[in-house]
């Protein structure tokens, strides 16, 4: 928070805030405030409730927006669309239970978000890295499925017998070319690789992650389809992880969460990639 | 024919599209592009402009959707947002470049020129909006409209309205105050 701006003054502006009416310098000092204060982003949630009723009715945008919006997705997308435009669900009726919530018409089922929000913390563990966020709560039912097989010490018995920890089964998977390889970058600097092969095997190296507070621990998520699935909970200051994944992974993500982890996130986004 | 995402939470879709997963953002698109668009073309008017707004704001929460934080609001709260935000900033330069054409003689106005807020304001008389705000005291609703639809910083607004800033901040806090209280009282909801 800004030594200009107290706490108060930042509280008293946060309707203002919703409806984008503040100054810039004014708009930092209250983004801070929120980066750490979860009564100002509650206060916030509340108010922008009141803000989305200003918004009107639905409006069906044109047919060829969506085309147009893929097109301009780049490459960095992992899946090629190959499909027509979603149909757009407009609130014809105006008849909101809850005004906050996705606006579908009757029977397209799809759910409500408000309802099964999670409160993420607040703080930041890495200092000075403002472009994390709070990670979106990963709602299905994610399996726990494998053990924390965390740091050095695990020994681990190859084919010839010779005992091999972790960190030389993990680094020799990232050079002998049977492993599919990839990087996790966060601001251009890399902070974790992980190598796995076609059986699900695989391993997590991060040795250039910033160790977290004794309380957090990291978590390697696998996105397989519909599913996001805990790929292990590799604590506060991990160097090599061993994983096994059942389904084909479209994509990994490593989340910042309570130590001793969870079944599904309540933390911070730290780092995904896609497999595509 | 339904997505296989149609019956996703909003968090794991903003999970998939993290990962990269278009058909994810897809199913953003078709559940909120509505709400978007419509904010969009009531507040930019031009219908070109407004579905270059719709495309920013999907394609904003593709590129970043760790920005998106569910404690700060629903998805839908945060996407609208987001079209305010860029739309305002249309609005903005456009009148500005009127004005600028206007002054330079490049082109004689139809009519008088007006402000930001009455040119936004006629397009968002749906009935729902004016249910929300009539609700309200004229010394409460008036800052709101001003803000919201004008794109007005409150130290404007009250300028504009010969208040003191302190009184306007207030004004405000109260009026959404009373206006989400409003919403949970017709719907019989609360959280």
């Amino acid at each position: 928070m800004s030594n200009r701006h107290p706490r108060e003054e930042l509280m008293e502006l946060l309707g203002a805030y919703a409806l984008d009416a503040v100054d810039d310098d004014e708009r930092a000092a209250i983004d801070e405030l929120l980066d750490t204060d979860a009564d100002a982003r509650a206060e916030l949630a509340r108010f922008r409730e009141a803000t989305d009723r200003l918004a009107g009715p639905d409006v069906a945008p044109p047919p060829g927006l969506w085309e147009g919006l893929a097109a301009r997705l780049g490459e960095d997308g992992p899946t090629a669309l190959g499909r027509e435009s979603p149909p757009v669900v407009v609130d014809d009726e105006h008849d909101r239970d809850d005004d906050t919530g996705p606006v579908d018409g009757p029977g397209t089922g799809a759910q409500d978000d408000r309802s099964n929000v999670t409160q993420f913390p607040a703080a930041s563990p890495f200092p000075g890295r403002p472009g994390r966020k709070p990670f979106p709560t990963l709602a299905a039912a994610a399996a726990v499925v494998v053990i924390a097989l965390v740091g050095a010490a695990v020994v681990l018995l190859r084919d010839d017998a010779a005992p091999a920890t972790i960190d030389q089964l993990a680094q020799s998977a990232l050079a002998d070319g049977d492993h599919e390889v990839v990087d996790l970058v966060v601001d251009d600097r890399l902070i974790a690789q992980i190598a796995f092969d076609a059986s699900g095997a695989g391993y997590f190296v991060g040795g250039e992650l910033e160790p977290l507070a004794a309380d957090r621990t990291y978590q390697l998520w696998g996105v397989e389809g519909e599913q996001v699935i805990s790929l292990g909970v590799l604590g506060s200051e991990p160097s090599a992880f061993a994983f096994h994944s059942d389904g084909a992974v479209d994509a990994f993500v490593l989340t910042d969460e309570r130590a001793g982890g969870v079944g599904q996130s309540e933390g911070e986004l730290v780092a995904q990639v896609s497999l595509a | 024919m339904p997505s296989a995402l149609e019956h996703t939470h909003d968090s794991q879709l903003l999970v998939l599209v993290a990962s990269g997963r278009q058909d994810a953002l897809a199913e953003v698109f078709r559940r909120y592009s509505g709400a978007v668009h419509g904010l969009a073309r009531r507040l930019v008017t031009d219908a070109t402009l407004a579905e270059e707004v719709t495309q920013e704001v999907f394609l904003r929460i593709w590129k970043a959707p760790e920005r998106f934080d569910p404690s700060r609001g629903s998805l839908r709260s945060y996407l609208l947002a987001q079209c305010h935000g860029r739309s305002i900033d249309l609005v903005r330069s456009e009148s500005a470049r009127r004005r600028r054409e206007e002054r330079e003689g490049a082109r004689q106005p139809p009519e008088p020129p007006s402000t930001v807020e009455q040119e936004v304001l006629g397009e968002a008389q749906a009935s729902d909006v004016r249910a929300a705000l009539d609700g309200l005291p004229d010394g409460e609703r008036r800052p709101i409209e001003l803000a919201y639809f004008g794109g007005h910083t409150y130290r404007e607004v009250a300028e504009m309205l010969g208040e003191p800033e302190g009184t306007i901040k207030s004004r405000i806090r109260k009026g959404l105050s009373r206006m989400r209280a409003d919403l949970h009282t017709v719907h019989g909801g609360g959280s």
